[in-house]
């Protein structure tokens, strides 16, 4: 296990150019989506909004798609239906997946500077349930564990469990 | 495609013994295509298509999840309690199915054993309708934000009445249109709220709603009403679409386009609608207090003749958890039968329920319907954080409760002492209004509530000056030179309505 870790922090600034520039981040996020996941299309805007809120602020950001036979145009397609601006990458063989441990999307996994996994989980709590939504979101998960990175301090909440479409295994 | 699903009915289930591989084609693919198809397909509204194993596969563990919390498929009605038409609900057994398959690494199993695939009909479900009315400007639906709730005119300009069989809507933008309420409106009291904050349609329902022609929720197919039964389109009226959107992440435009299907013939026996408690739950008590997790209002009434029942839906907001209406006929005549239970409601899915088969109610059967709330913060969907206390009210933060039972006399002699009943529930919706106005004494209190609301002291009440939550109702009802004001000869008029509605004499 460790050593997959050290091998996605090799891996990380290689698939992501952008972090290759500049300081090393505090943090990298990286947010598990689908093209044609409601959950995870409905927090377009919101990755958006985090990605301005905090990318000054040495937090870097990764979309990933896990999905096997997806091609580039398609994602592109995605990313330009829902303005999304993040850089990305298609996780075809899973390894991000393993390596963040994550089963869901929409799912996020943050990792520290030493490349622990310090937060893994929902974005937020706007949706409790299937089709259970609320007006907006009473928790902000990410944003609680990303602020108190910034400040030093761990996260309060290192897990939640995601709400979205589930990973399919690969064949 | 009827005669494909009824071979469905009719086949036998396959018998798996345990250790049986299940496979796509020959047990999966049937449950698909009879339950997931009609909306998971290109051009419907359902997020992905489900129409072959590629697609199935794809989504196989969501699929298992869901079908397995009975989220997929829609369905929210107890089917076990009481027969319906097009249930969607699937068995245990077809969820079992679904669980082991994919346990079992989602075999494809032989091709040769899939059933055909299903036929569907393009464009129009019912043939060309006989009217089609569109939007006349898109709405723009934003990517981010609560669910919307906006009412679109659409003027009919018919010249002479006719009656409705059936409505079937098409959005432009299925993946965000949720439901759809097909409102009627004869004063033209919706054209003037109509654009009013430079945005197509308005927000808010205090237009004068003068009937009703159907409802659109996804998954639900339109069917035209039995026999010679036929909703009532008076001449003049416009069509009010009250559509709820949920934002996709995307921006979308919304432009409807409605298909009404008519006939001439007004109905030998009158489709009626009996609503428990009447007017939407107005009168019923409901008055939530914050934090309150189990709240009950009831209702009933009783029916004064012989009744053939058709179809049973309900309506509530976001704090409502279950509804359940009885029908308890007189001493020695059965036991009592459930007509609607919904064990956890769903303001998304607020569907209509067809009886299998029409339901015979005899004279004094007593209709009840039983709903509850939870006003607590355990309830995610509670609009307000923390919760406040609720009352009944038109907005969606508000709260409504109500069991809608439609149908016709079983004796068509007996349409005027049916018609008379309703109308005396209506009466006594109203009384118990007026009581409510005498108790707290607001006509004899109305010249200080009026001054104390005027702020700028002129003897008029601006439109600021009203209170919020009855601006728009006071301004339509009251303002009649349209200055979005009350002057002194308009605060008469709401004197005198308040006195008539506390004598009795409106309704």
């Amino acid at each position: 296990m460790t050593s997959r870790f050290f091998a996605l922090l090799l891996a990380f600034p290689l698939l992501c150019p952008s972090l290759a520039q500049g300081a090393e981040p505090l943090a990298k996020v990286m947010v598990f989506v689908a093209v044609d996941c409601p959950i995870a299309n409905r927090y377009a805007p919101e990755l958006n909004r985090l990605r301005e809120d905090y990318v000054g602020k040495k937090i870097e950001f990764l979309l990933v798609y896990p999905e096997p036979s997806l091609t580039e145009n398609e994602v592109n397609q995605h990313l330009a239906d829902h303005a999304l601006t993040l850089p990305f990458m298609i996780d075809r063989r899973h390894r991000l997946v393993k390596q963040a441990g994550v089963t869901t999307t929409p799912e996020v996994a943050v990792f520290g500077a030493s490349d622990e996994i310090l937060y893994r989980g929902k974005i937020d709590n706007l949706f409790s349930d299937y089709g259970e939504r609320r007006r907006r979101a009473t928790e902000t998960y990410l944003r609680d564990a990303l602020d108190a990175i910034l400040r030093g301090d761990k996260p309060a909440i290192s897990t939640t469990d995601p709400i979205g479409c589930l990973i399919e295994e690969l064949p | 495609m009827k005669a494909f699903f009824a071979l469905f009915l009719l086949a036998p289930l396959p018998v798996l013994a345990d250790g049986e591989p299940v496979t796509y084609h020959r047990d999966i693919a049937p449950i698909i295509y009879a339950h997931c198809t009609s909306c998971h397909r290109e051009g419907e509204s359902a997020p992905f298509p489900l129409t072959n194993y590629s697609e199935v596969s794809r989504k196989a563990r969501t699929i298992r999840r869901v079908t397995g919390d009975r989220y997929m498929p829609p369905w929210h009605a107890n089917s076990e309690v009481t027969e319906f038409l097009n249930v969607r609900r699937l068995t245990a057994e077809q969820i079992s199915r679904i669980d082991r398959w994919v346990s079992a690494g989602k075999p494809e199993g032989d091709p040769a054993d899939a059933p055909d695939a299903p036929v569907f009909t393009e464009g129009w479900q019912l043939g060309e309708p006989d009217l089609i009315v569109t939007m006349a400007e898109p709405y723009e639906v934003p990517a981010d934000g609560p669910d919307i709730y906006r009412n679109f005119v659409l003027p009919l300009d018919l010249a002479e009445d006719k009656w409705v069989k059936a409505v079937e809507l098409r959005p432009s933008a299925r993946g965000v249109v949720h439901h759809s309420l097909f409102h009627l409106d004869d004063s033209g009291t919706a054209r003037q709220l109509d654009g009013k904050d430079g945005k197509p349609g308005f927000s808010g329902m205090s237009f004068r709603r003068s009937g009703s022609i159907g409802t659109y929720v996804p998954g639900a197919s339109p069917r035209k009403l039995p026999g010679d039964l036929a909703r009532p389109l008076p001449r003049g009226s416009d069509l009010v679409l009250s559509t709820h959107f949920h934002p996709s992440g995307k921006p979308e435009l919304e432009r409807t386009t409605v298909g009404i299907y008519l006939t001439d013939t007004p109905p030998a026996r009158k489709l009626e609608e009996l609503q428990v408690p009447p007017a939407f739950g107005r009168k019923a008590g409901i008055d939530i207090p914050a934090g309150e997790a189990n709240f009950t209002i009831r209702d009933s009434f009783t029916l004064p003749v012989d009744v053939e029942a058709y179809s049973v839906s309900g309506h509530a907001h976001y704090l409502c958890t279950t509804m359940k209406m009885t029908a308890t006929p007189p001493e020695g005549q059965g036991p009592p039968r459930i007509l609607l239970e919904i064990p956890d409601w769903d303001l998304d899915w607020q569907d209509t329920y067809f009886f299998a088969e029409p339901l015979v109610l005899t004279a004094g059967t007593v209709i009840e319907s039983v709903i509850t709330y939870d006003n607590s913060r355990d309830n995610p969907e509670n609009p307000h954080n923390p919760p406040k206390r609720v009352k009944w009210g038109r907005e969606s933060t508000d709260e409504m409760g109500s069991i809608t039972l439609a149908g016709v006399v079983l004796h068509s002699d007996e349409q005027r002492e049916l018609r008379l009943s309703l109308q005396k529930q209506r009466t006594e919706l109203f009384a118990a209004l007026g009581r409510t106005l005498k108790d707290k004494k607001v006509l004899a209190r109305l010249p200080a509530i009026v001054k104390r609301l005027d702020r700028n002291d002129n003897g008029i009440l601006e439109e600021s000056e009203l209170p919020r939550r009855l601006r728009e109702a006071l301004l339509l009802r009251l303002d009649q030179d349209g200055d979005k004001s009350l002057d002194g000869s308009e605060i008469e008029r709401l004197e005198k309505w308040l006195a008539r509605i506390e004598t009795g004499d409106e309704s």
